[in-house]
């Protein structure tokens, strides 16, 4: 089971402060909402350590060799990209909608048509990823999200009763079970891609900007025992909110039909190519990518729930 | 215990082992009524998509009749009492 973990957006703001932004998009707002995160982000630039211990890993990775005033500038930045997604997040959420352009859409509905068999949509902590999901309703098969409910409360409210099925992966088995089922089905099955849930959840280690992060297996696991294909998805902010680019990578075929549980080593070349584009996404859009490391602060926390 | 039992019982175990890869495992280190996930013998979510797919695959068992009876998952006798007692007009081969 995985662990529960703190959630990083337990940090970001309080009652009052959400109210604040809320009441001020409404009158004013996504653009000017948006300018205005660039004032109060900096408060948190400069004084949430927890974060910046947190981003820290990913941020010297991206931008190595950085001085200590760039460094803070590159993590300003990351808070700023953070808030206004979750803006963005809050914006979709009530209704409103924004121009979302799609790259490559065909291989998702090539992959629809063709065969009356479901996919695996590998979903990153890259932009706003949970807000956009909402546009999968346009493909017209049902969407399961396998999330940790606990930690993704308002992702969960966001999708219930919706085109969408939460499926929590505190329950039995991780709700590995009912993702085949949902396969089987021939519906879409939506997987957090670039995080380990928990320690306890099998992973493999991957090189993503010469460091280190563990990839979780079960979602290549399910496409090679389902025979179904990976498709990473990467839903980036465009300006103030204005407007979000919908990507979806290369599909991505396991070919493994061995009769004994395949090992991490046998999925490598396959997380590999998902490695990759998450680091073209990196280079980029460094700022759209919410890798918190846990092990460097001494608070755990985990930003998952941007939305 | 009748003897068809026994038997099943001990190929199942080996099956399992085989599946899993339980390198480290001999079939009598499985204990019938010893718990197959977390504690006992300390089996994960990816094992039970293992588990699933090779009762499709061995015994034409399908997904949803596993779904339908999570409670299978409890020790290895449960789960193999189930295998052994699934129908055979359901497609074993």
């Amino acid at each position: 089971m995985p662990a529960e973990r703190k959630n990083l957006s337990d940090n970001r703001g309080n009652t009052l402060g959400i109210f604040f932004f809320q009441v001020m998009l409404k009158i004013l707002g996504r653009t000017c909402t948006c300018s205005f995160v660039w004032v109060i982000a900096f408060f948190y630039a400069v004084f949430d350590r927890t974060a910046r211990r947190a981003a820290r890993p990913y941020l010297e990775s991206r931008f190595p060799n950085s001085s200590r005033m760039q460094a803070w500038w590159h993590f300003y930045r990351l808070i700023v990209c953070q808030g206004q997604v979750m803006i963005l997040a809050h914006w979709l959420r009530t209704g409103h909608q924004v121009p979302i352009r799609e790259e490559h859409p065909e291989r998702l509905r090539e992959l629809l048509l063709a065969k009356d068999h479901g996919l695996i949509l590998l979903i990153s902590h890259v932009g706003c990823w949970q807000a956009a999901l909402t546009y999968l309703e346009i493909y017209q098969r049902p969407v399961n999200l396998l999330i940790q409910v606990n930690t993704n409360a308002s992702v969960a409210r966001m999708f219930s009763g919706k085109h969408f099925k939460i499926v929590d992966n505190s329950s039995p088995f991780g709700g590995l079970l009912e993702c085949i089922a949902a396969i089987e089905r021939g519906e879409i099955v939506c997987i957090m891609g670039d995080r380990q849930a928990g320690e306890t959840e099998s992973a493999v280690e991957m090189q993503l900007l010469e460091r280190s992060i563990m990839i979780p297996l079960s979602p290549w696991l399910l496409a090679a025992r389902c025979q179904c294909a990976i498709i990473p998805i990467f839903t980036l902010m465009r300006g103030l909110a204005r407007s979000i680019d919908f990507y979806f990578a290369e599909p991505i075929n396991i070919d493994y039909d061995l009769p004994v549980k395949p090992t991490a080593s046998d999925f490598e070349p396959f997380v590999k190519q998902y490695a990759l584009e998450l680091e073209k996404i990196a280079v980029s859009f460094p700022y759209q990518i919410f890798h918190y490391d846990t092990s460097s602060t001494s608070h755990p926390i985990q930003e998952i729930d941007n939305g | 215990m009748d003897e068809a039992t026994v038997k099943f019982r001990q190929e199942f175990k080996q099956k399992l082992i085989s599946w899993l890869q339980l390198e480290d495992k001999q079939p009598e280190d499985i204990k019938d009524d010893e718990a197959l996930f977390g504690t006992g013998l300390g089996l994960d979510s990816l094992d039970a998509v293992e588990i699933v797919i090779a009762l499709k695959r061995e015994y034409g068992i399908p997904q949803n009749a596993v779904d339908q009876k999570r409670e299978i998952f409890t020790t290895f006798a449960t789960l193999s009492d189930f295998v052994q007692n699934y129908p055979k007009n359901h497609g074993a081969n």
